[in-house]
């Protein structure tokens, strides 16, 4: 056998592969219809939470209690975050859309989308632990402030900040992980691919 | 001619079913064959009437394919390690030329794997080039390189 007898052979190889069930053209539609719907719902989900976050910010500060500047400083952060966090995630996940169905354009594409979700959790700690860790620690020294009338805090507020630090070392322990098990096996593969198909690119 | 997408899908079974088979790790093959149907309807806008439809098919199967494997990577180098070269020298004898085509493809990373799938479906150096979005020149190199691989294998 020689190697265009191969054609013969996959020509062969596609029929016995067959198995002769009818493709549903209502069914495909009905599961990307489901798939949209899913990315639709996980957007809105993810504002709805931005949203009462913000909403109760805006009732603590309005209806709660006379607030310290510590505690509206904490208030002002916490606020800022709602929208802050969203804006980021939605920029990291935005990447170029383009008309380019080429396999070495969707894997550039997709090895670009990977990069930014990987430098968003390289810098979790700044764009994320650590402006929500300190409005928690001012937010809780000022509620501690105003109710014991002293700045001085006592052993609950000391073990109270210590286990928000090992929360948020926890969180970035675990985003690290998702970064190397996850994201980086995935992007090395990529770009294996991007090489191979570079190899003999004019 | 307006593009009938239920029909051309009907046309094009046997080859996504094929493509499918072949980069799925196994036991994944109807999911990677569903995610490629839907991929297809979900791309479907951006196929011109100008271009050639087995090279849109192929476009749209081999992303998804090779996008898809990001789910099961981990198996998929197991899989990789399992047949060597080597061993197909070994037990070449007697196979079928299903079974060859089978054991030739298994060595050949998934980029030569899809330049030997569209060149042994009648794809020209021109197709698989807009497919791949590499040049025909390129193309033509590495076919040149899988027959040298394939007679050093299985003729010599």
């Amino acid at each position: 056998m020689n190697f265009d007898d191969l054609k013969e052979t996959w020509r062969t190889e596609m029929n016995i592969v067959n198995t002769g069930e009818a493709i549903s053209v209502d069914q495909i539609r009905q599961q990307a219809e489901t798939l949209d719907r899913k990315i639709l719902i996980s957007i809105w989900t993810e504002i709805f939470a931005c949203g009462v976050l913000l909403t109760a910010v805006v009732l603590i500060v309005g209806l709660g209690p006379e607030m310290n500047l510590a505690m509206q400083l904490s208030m002002a952060i916490m606020a800022f975050m709602s929208l802050y966090v969203p804006y980021r995630l939605i920029q990291a996940r935005r990447t170029a859309e383009t008309d380019n169905w080429t396999l070495a354009g969707r894997i550039n594409r997709e090895i670009k989308k990977l990069e930014q979700e990987g430098a968003l959790i390289d810098r979790v700690a700044s764009w994320y632990l650590a402006p929500l860790s300190v409005a928690i620690v001012i937010g809780s020294w000022g509620g501690h402030a105003q109710q014991h009338n002293t700045w001085v805090p006592d052993t609950s507020l000391l073990l109270y900040w210590a286990a928000v630090g090992l929360i948020g070392l926890g969180i970035l322990f675990y985003n690290r992980q998702i970064r190397q098990g996850k994201i980086q096996v995935v992007l090395d593969r990529l770009r294996g691919l991007r090489a191979e198909l570079e190899r003999d690119a004019d | 001619m307006p593009f009938d997408f239920e029909q051309t899908l009907a046309a094009n079974q046997n080859r996504i079913r094929a493509i499918a088979n072949n980069y799925a790790d196994t036991g994944f093959s109807d999911d990677l064959y569903q995610e490629i149907l839907l991929q297809l309807w979900r791309s479907r806008k951006s196929f011109k009437a100008s271009a050639s439809i087995d090279t849109w098919i192929y476009k749209v199967a081999l992303n998804t394919a090779f996008t898809y494997q990001r789910k099961s990577i981990r198996n998929r180098k197991i899989n990789e390690q399992a047949i060597s070269e080597g061993e197909v020298k070994q037990v070449e004898g007697g196979y079928s030329n299903r079974e060859i085509l089978m054991l030739f493809m298994q060595t050949l990373n998934d980029i030569d794997k899809s330049v030997l799938m569209m060149y042994l479906d009648g794809l020209s150096a021109a197709d698989i080039s807009e497919t791949l979005g590499l040049s025909a020149n390129a193309i033509n190199v590495r076919v040149n390189r899988l027959k040298a691989k394939f007679e050093e294998q299985f003729i010599s």
